[in-house]
């Protein structure tokens, strides 16, 4: 099954919205200004791997606009000593995604998510939807729900002019 | 082979700073850096390729030679290891090479470990280093490193690069460090995986490479701290496709908040 076809089967009968893109304008920065959507309620899809010991991989849901902690709360998460982002050819050989498209909603079973808390508070979120050419809009519920989504407070750090959200 | 150790070449470029927040701590708006000359020097090992260890620890007495292979440094242990056992940190694995008189501040590319394994560090790669044998250590030892420096009031950027000469086919790493001279914390800020890049410029300057041009990066923000003193090691390894020849390898960050500086190296390319 394509990743399209995985994200509308596991989206399927929640709400949820569709939004094509150029793929040239996936990038969450050039996305939403092209589109009009704020940072604010975009988020990115980030492959975390390990590099001692090597072979332990996570993904990161985070908004645009923090700051993933991969130093030390992503890195005690997953229990290593070291971690640091997917190379580009690491996330296309685990999710078989591209960087820019990759979606929490077609990822392998057995890869832990964790969802950065804040992303809970919003009413709904851009996600990618698997290629470079969808985005996805949905409530933060549905990526709570997903097999192995873990919610996390801390995930990400707030930019120093961002106020933290209480 | 040539014995380098120190500059080859240093150029450096400061530009002004990137960001306009207030309380950005590390855009560099003022060109007053200073360049940081490591020492040189002019021995002549006996042999003009790197030996093994086996070889080393076989080698007569008073014999200068080169020798290569990974350094593990546990304390005032420090050695080249004929195999590293992979635990964390790693251990070294025998046969092995003591070292007498390497100044680890001169190596670039340590990797450092967490906070409660203070006082193991190693390298990666294969480090090539050179001093006498006696009584099967290798004394007065010194690292052979083609390398570069620069720094301005906050940080030092070096680079180097492993296997020196590079081979015109095979694999690389760029070893670039960033040390905080200060007292206080700093906190590099990136806005996407891609924390550094080099380019290799011919001699008419045209760039023949760049680290990043075929690499997409991670879309995410992300933070990097250096505590005060400490130095934050960057490995870019790739697999290198170019012309013999000489080049000038120029090495920056891509810390949206500085340091704006860059620095050059001469490199030879097999």
């Amino acid at each position: 099954m394509d990743i399209e076809a995985q994200v509308r089967r596991t989206l399927a009968g929640s709400d949820h919205e569709l939004i094509d893109c150029d793929p040239e304008l996936a990038d969450t920065a050039a996305f939403c200004a092209h589109y009009g959507y704020p940072e604010e309620q975009s988020a990115n899809t980030i492959l975390v791997a390990s590099r001692r010991p090597p072979g332990e991989s996570a993904a990161c849901v985070v908004l645009a606009t923090t700051r993933l902690d991969v130093n030390n709360r992503v890195r005690k998460l997953m229990g290593v000593r070291k971690a640091s982002f997917a190379p580009a050819e690491v996330t296309s050989e685990l999710t078989g995604m591209l960087i820019g498209g990759v979606t929490p909603f077609a990822l392998p079973a057995d890869l832990p998510i964790y969802i950065d808390a804040r992303i809970m508070d919003l009413d709904w979120v851009i996600v990618g939807g698997g290629s470079r050419s969808l985005k996805l809009k949905v409530p933060p519920a549905a990526l709570a729900a997903l097999p192995g989504a873990e919610v996390v407070e801390g995930l990400a750090i707030a930019q120093p002019n961002e106020p933290e959200v209480n | 082979m040539r014995l380098r150790v120190g500059v080859a070449m240093v150029a450096l470029a400061v530009a002004a700073g990137a960001c306009g927040s207030d309380d950005d701590a590390g855009a560099t708006t003022t060109a007053a850096p200073t360049t940081a000359a490591p020492t040189s020097t002019t021995a002549a090992p006996d042999t003009d390729q790197p030996m093994s260890i086996s070889a080393a620890l076989e080698a007569p007495d008073g014999a200068q030679v080169q020798v290569v292979g990974p350094l593990i440094a546990a304390g005032d242990d420090v050695r080249l290891c004929g195999a590293v056992m992979e635990s964390y940190p790693p251990q070294c694995g025998e046969p092995s090479l003591p070292l007498d008189g390497l100044s680890l501040d001169a190596v670039i590319g340590l990797s450092r470990p967490d906070p409660e394994f203070s006082g193991v560090v190693w390298t990666d790669f294969p480090l090539v280093a050179f001093g006498t044998v006696q009584d099967g250590i290798l004394t007065e030892a010194i690292p052979i490193q083609a390398s570069a420096s620069v720094s301005d009031t906050r940080t030092e950027l070096s680079l180097a690069v492993s296997p020196d000469p590079i081979p015109g086919r095979g694999g690389v790493v760029w070893l670039i460090d960033v040390t905080n001279l200060t007292d206080a914390a700093l906190v590099l800020q990136f806005r996407d995986g891609q924390s550094a890049d080099v380019v290799l410029t011919d001699e008419s300057g045209t760039e023949v490479y760049r680290w990043s041009a075929d690499k997409s990066f991670t879309d995410a923000l992300w933070d990097q701290t250096i505590d005060p003193g400490t130095t934050w090691s960057i490995q870019l390894h790739d697999e290198l496709n170019v012309a013999p020849g000489r080049y000038l390898a120029s090495a920056t960050l891509a810390a949206e908040n500085g340091p704006e500086v860059a620095l050059s190296l001469g490199v030879d390319v097999q």
